[in-house]
């Protein structure tokens, strides 16, 4: 149990399109590794060392950074049993904690659920990006999806500040609550009218915000910059979720150039993220975690990696104890499973329980279904 | 016209290898929309890839012995980036031409792939295109442009100036009802598909129509949307017949010879890939005894163009590869 | 053209089609409502999409592997078929045959799914079933590939029966017991698939039924009351004369064509809406042997569907909502760019096309609408709407021009409405509208500055209506 000053926040960025773990937690002086990637494998002298067997792709640094401080959990050999190599099914896994049944509800829309039952603060939960990702869905859940925080509101279309002022001003009253048009339309009613009042609040985001960070232009920087600003905004969002282009990370083919600069942006902009956070005295109560939906195969294709199963996950905060938690898959080819790949040993809803129970104090089970052995990665 | 005489036996061909897979960037294509062949065997391939996936619209460059070269080009409006990339074709002096059918432009690259220029403007008057579909340029380094809703070809310079057309809509010797690609023999002579008329349409080199061949259908001889169309050094026509799934081969009398469906085997890439995924190679063994057809059979092929040594070179769109065959240059014994 | 034809026409080309622009109302309203019902009922009667020029223009859509590329090309025939209720019933199977590609994870086994419902949905529901009992992805969907003689997976033989024909139950009884779906799910064993090509290297075969006769059960089994060596397809044919079987149709077609029903688990003890309607329906189906056609005639020919309460009874469903904005503005029509970004609105208005959430499909009516997805389907409806330098929309500023030198604000608003539906709000509404209009006075058009405020206004009044409560139901 982690105790925090204010309440505490979850941050997520997913690592859309199967992050190649081989390539980002490197198993550096392992003969296997050279072995099964003759076009891909990191020379040895550019691996950024972590332990005595692992270490960070060298575009990596600025994670390097928390390392040493001892505040960037990573996990290895992450994954679950009977792997799905298809992004959509093994995304949706991760999102709703069900390997084996089709599951509808988000693993992080239950949690916002139990953080607030009557849905009180329209912004618990945020997303930033086009489309709800499944983590968050909850039947009485209302998440915000933000495309663009910095338009983000009803009639954005609207030229000109008064116009749209006068035509929100005419939304607000078209959707006051109607007496006697049908359960429907009240309905309809009063989500607009919920719609509008959020949408109000975020919009103010932007504007508070100030500092001296710089994020990177790409849409995995602004969408952490749009974090940093919902958060500081104080709105009491406890759930900030984002996504990376989506299946940007599956590199296929031209693996190297691709994921390389990948690399660069996530660590980079994690390291912004943090610095800014810190600059505004308002990391300690902030957990950041990024996961992907799997690894790829250990074999290379001559020019990328394909879909594969074990992968890796990190997690960074004042609060999180720094360390390799899991167990590096051993990469000889008998130990590998059928396919090719990495065989896990540490089920994501390890990590997802102890996120639940030690940081957000609820209870897990309901949520992972089911009773997963903590990973104690919060100091 | 098309006369069919089964058994026109002086030429034998055979398959000789298959190039490529399916891969958005690297080593393999994306929906292929054409190439062209440079006298050392370099091949230029344009991409078409889809549109949530615009990192595949690109220039592969690879050799015919599946060496990978390089790529170069992107999805786009801004110089050296194209949209719809349709045809492709190389001057005397290597330099490479790509015409962009919604774009209305044709760019120019070296062939090293630096962009270089580009030139075009939409409309129907002289000069103008609308939706350019095939490229040829001829042995005066002057290039032919498949002007396909505007149903003519026209020619330019190199730099795009307008020399001169041929060409107006119907169904009529001459005419065009949005017509693909586009040839040369060694004479001069033009070859159009013209695609829905589903024909091939021979012209002399100033656009005096000559002879037609084949018509609408999936018989022999017959064609079912033609697009890409070459000639080799003996004249021989081949043609592929997009919605027949085949390539059909035509003497240049006009008389049918015979017709590739495709035979490929697993290419170099194809290999590397089934290495780094072993489950696939199982799973692919299964079905492939069930079905060879699927794998080895042309699907959608677009464009068909001979090398310096006579190698008759497929774009198999849908399976994002090339087959290869050979003129052999004595019957085989059989 | 009296007022209340084109209303109708449009309420009509809303249900039976994705709308259309006001110009293409009023010429189907000239031809006479009767005679756009039978077309609408025998798509082979218009033309079809032009396949070639499809393929052409869209090279990946042929055999395309990526769901994305499979989505867009629906999107694509949606807005662009001639065949209008072709594509709706596609729509409307797919919403009740629910299966989804995040497991199948082929974009084109989405797809020919799909063209399954295009090509048999409006016929004998014996062979629409039979079809669907035959697909591949949905076999595997739904486990039938994992079922066999000695290890029976009972879940395709229980969802065909729950979900796909009988329904859990009608008249508040049970319409099966669990050893009929033991027996349906033996019926089916040895229902298969050939082995298909993996991903790479050149992309998965497009699946291929096949019945393995060795891993079926030809053992004796008693389905509904009947006793004998049952194949899957005696099971149909056994489904398809059951009274719930009717019932369960007639109120489906109810619910997506005519007004929002309860929601499919209620069915068994809510009763219909409107009794007679359903019994008409289900009439139909008997009188015609089975035919889906016939009902939908009854349908569309019927004064429950023509009143005026069916009109704006629906939530649209969020491809309705995209679709019909980018027919009634003339966008996407024929080949070019940029389609893509379109068809994925759905997916962020709640619709994930060919990716239902479960077996169960969507939860529909106003739970297409919360906080998040009414920002979106707002946002993009008065994007589109108020857009006008998009033909559709320039056409009809014109037009609303051509009703005068000047027209007042009621005028003005009440043009609009027309011109956008016609729209019908409550008087709240409409009274926040016009008094939003009166605060610049009357329009004119007679010169430049007044026609570039002209439509200015148009456009924004536009955005307005699109921003509705009453926008969201069709």
């Amino acid at each position: 149990m982690v105790q925090t000053k204010k309440d505490p926040v979850l941050a997520v960025l997913s690592l859309s399109g199967g992050n190649d773990g081989l390539n980002c937690v490197i198993p550096r002086n392992n003969g296997h590794y050279r072995d099964a990637r003759p076009t891909l494998a990191v020379p040895e002298d550019q691996i950024i060392p972590i332990t005595d067997e692992l270490g960070l792709h060298p575009t990596m640094g600025p994670l390097k950074k928390y390392w040493d401080e001892g505040k960037l959990a990573v996990f290895v050999g992450i994954g679950y049993p009977t792997p799905s190599y298809s992004h959509f099914r093994s995304m949706d896994i991760w999102h709703t904690c069900e390997p084996e049944a089709i599951g509808t509800e988000g693993w992080l829309g239950r949690a916002t659920k139990q953080m607030d039952p009557n849905s009180e603060n329209v912004l618990t939960a945020v997303n930033f990006g086009r489309g709800l990702p499944r983590a968050l869905v909850m039947d009485g859940v209302p998440a915000a999806s933000v495309g663009n925080l910095e338009t983000y509101g009803l009639l954005t279309g609207i030229e000109g500040e008064n116009q749209r002022n006068d035509a929100l001003d005419v939304f607000g009253r078209m959707y006051a609550p109607a007496i006697g048009t049908g359960a429907v339309m009240d309905y309809i009613h009063q989500t607009g009218t919920d719609a509008l009042k959020g949408a109000d609040i975020l919009s103010t985001a932007p504007d508070s915000y100030s500092s001296t960070v710089e994020y990177s232009t790409t849409a995995i920087g602004q969408y952490m910059k749009n974090i940093a600003q919902t958060h500081l905004a104080g709105f009491g969002t406890r759930v900030l979720y984002t996504t990376s282009p989506y299946n940007g990370f599956d590199s296929h083919a031209n693996q190297a150039q691709a994921n390389a600069g990948l690399l660069t942006d996530v660590s980079n902009t994690v390291d912004t993220f943090m610095t800014d956070l810190r600059e505004h005295d308002a990391s300690e109560e902030v957990t950041l975690l990024l996961f992907s939906e799997f690894g790829r195969r250990v074999i290379d294709n001559g020019s990328g990696t394909d879909h594969g199963a074990a992968g890796v996950a990190f997690a960074v905060g004042e609060h999180v104890k720094g360390g390799v938690y899991g167990t590096y898959p051993s990469l000889e080819p008998s130990q590998l499973e059928e396919g090719g790949n990495l065989k896990f040993n540490l089920d994501f809803r390890s990590v997802y329980s102890t996120i639940l129970e030690d940081w957000f104090q609820l209870d897990p089970e309901p949520i992972v279904n089911g009773n997963f052995e903590r990973t104690k990665f919060f100091a | 016209m098309s006369t069919h005489l089964f058994g026109l036996t002086s030429r034998t061909f055979k398959h000789s290898h298959a190039i490529g897979r399916a891969e958005f960037a690297g080593t393999g294509f994306r929906n292929p929309s054409d190439m062209a062949i440079a006298p050392d065997g370099t091949v230029y391939v344009c991409n078409r890839s889809y549109e949530n996936r615009p990192d595949g619209v690109h220039v592969t460059v690879v050799t015919l012995d599946e060496e990978y070269v390089t790529e170069f080009g992107a999805y786009g409006e801004a110089d050296g980036e194209f949209m719809w990339p349709t045809a492709i074709a190389l001057d005397s002096e290597g330099n490479v031409y790509l015409a962009d059918e919604w774009l209305n432009r044709i760019s120019k690259f070296t062939s090293d792939g630096e962009f270089v220029s580009k030139w075009g403007t939409a409309g129907s008057g002289d000069g103008e295109i609308d939706g350019p579909a095939g490229l040829v340029i001829d042995a005066d380094d002057n290039i032919l442009v498949v002007d396909s809703n505007n149903n003519r070809i026209q020619k330019f310079s190199l730099d795009g100036k307008y020399i001169s057309q041929f060409g107006s809509k119907g169904s009529d010797d001459g005419q065009f009802n949005m017509p693909w690609g586009i040839g040369l023999d060694s004479d001069g002579h033009i070859y159009v598909s013209d695609w829905r008329n589903d024909r091939i349409q021979k012209f002399t080199a100033d656009g005096q129509w000559e002879a037609s061949i084949g018509s609408t259908g999936n018989g022999v001889g017959q064609l079912n949307r033609p697009n890409g169309v070459s000639v080799d050094k003996d004249g021989d026509i081949y043609v592929a017949d997009w919605m027949n799934n085949r390539v059909q081969v035509f003497a240049p009398d006009g008389r049918y010879i015979t017709e590739f469906h495709g035979e490929a085997v697993l290419s170099k890439w194809g290999r590397d890939k089934l290495a780094s995924n072993p489950d696939m190679i199982r799973q692919r063994s299964l079905a492939f005894a069930n079905d060879p057809g699927y794998e080895q059979k042309l699907m959608r092929p677009c464009a068909v163009k001979i090398d310096s040594d006579g190698k008759i070179v497929i774009i198999d769109h849908t399976r994002n590869r090339l087959q290869v065959y050979i003129k052999e240059d004595e019957p085989a014994l059989v | 053209m009296a007022e209340q034809d084109i209303a109708l026409m449009a309420h009509l080309m809303r249900r039976a089609g994705f709308g259309a622009s006001l110009d293409e109302i009023e010429a189907k309203a000239a031809q006479g409502y009767d005679n756009v019902v039978q077309e609408l009922l025998n798509p082979e009667t218009q033309e079809a999409v032009e396949e070639d020029l499809l393929t052409r223009y869209n090279p990946s859509y042929h055999e395309a592997a990526a769901i994305e590329n499979n989505v867009q090309q629906w999107v694509w025939r949606m807005i662009n078929s001639p065949r209008q209720l072709q594509e709706k019933v596609a729509l409307f199977w797919h919403m009740i045959f629910c299966a989804g590609h995040s497991k199948i994870d082929s974009g084109q086994e989405m797809g020919l799914m799909v063209d399954i419902f295009r090509q048999k949905g409006m016929g004998k529901f014996d062979d629409l079933l039979l079809a669907l009992s035959t697909n591949p992805g949905m076999m595997y969907y739904l486990d039938n590939t994992e079922s066999h003689k000695t290890n029976l997976n009972e879940n395709y033989g229980r969802e065909l029966l729950e979900l796909f024909s009988l329904g859990v139950g009608m008249d508040e009884a049970f319409n099966y017991t669990e050893d009929d779906v033991k027996a349906c799910a033996r019926a089916f064993t040895g229902w298969n698939i050939a082995p298909p090509y993996p991903p790479f290297p050149h992309g998965r075969s497009p699946w291929e039924f096949r019945f393995d006769p060795a891993d079926h059960d030809n053992q004796e089994k008693t389905f509904l009351g009947e006793t004998g060596n049952w194949n899957g397809d005696d099971i149909i044919e056994i489904v398809c004369k059951q009274p719930a079987t009717a019932r369960f149709l007639a109120r489906h077609m109810y619910n997506y064509f005519v007004a929002d029903e309860p929601q499919i688990p209620a069915w068994r003890l809510t009763p219909p809406r409107d009794q007679a309607a359903i019994e008409a329906m289900e009439k139909a189906y008997w009188d015609s042997d089975h035919s889906i056609k016939a009902m939908l005639e009854v349908l569309f020919t019927s004064d429950f569907f023509k009143a005026d309460a069916a009109r704006y009874a629906k939530v649209k469903n969020p491809a309705e909502m995209v679709v019909s904005l980018l027919r009634m503005t003339g966008e996407f029509k024929g080949y070019k760019p940029g389609l893509f970004d379109y068809s994925q609105e759905p997916k962020y208005m709640g619709m994930d096309l060919m990716n239902p959430p479960t077996v169960e499909g969507w939860h529909t009516g106003r739970e297409w609408i919360d906080s998040g997805t009414l920002v979106e389907r707002i946002n993009f409806a008065s994007d589109i709407l108020g857009n006008t330098e998009l033909e559709g929309v320039q056409s009809l500023v014109n037009r609303l021009m051509n009703m005068g030198d000047k027209l007042s604000p009621e005028q003005f608003v009440d043009g609009c409405l027309n011109l956008t539906g016609p729209v019908v709000l409550t008087d709240d509404t409409l009274g926040q509208l016009i008094s939003h209009a009166t605060q610049e006075g009357e329009l004119s058009h007679g010169t430049d500055a007044e026609k570039s405020d002209f439509t200015r206004r148009t456009g924004e009044m536009f955005q307005m209506i699109a921003a509705t409560a009453e926008f969201q139901f069709e």
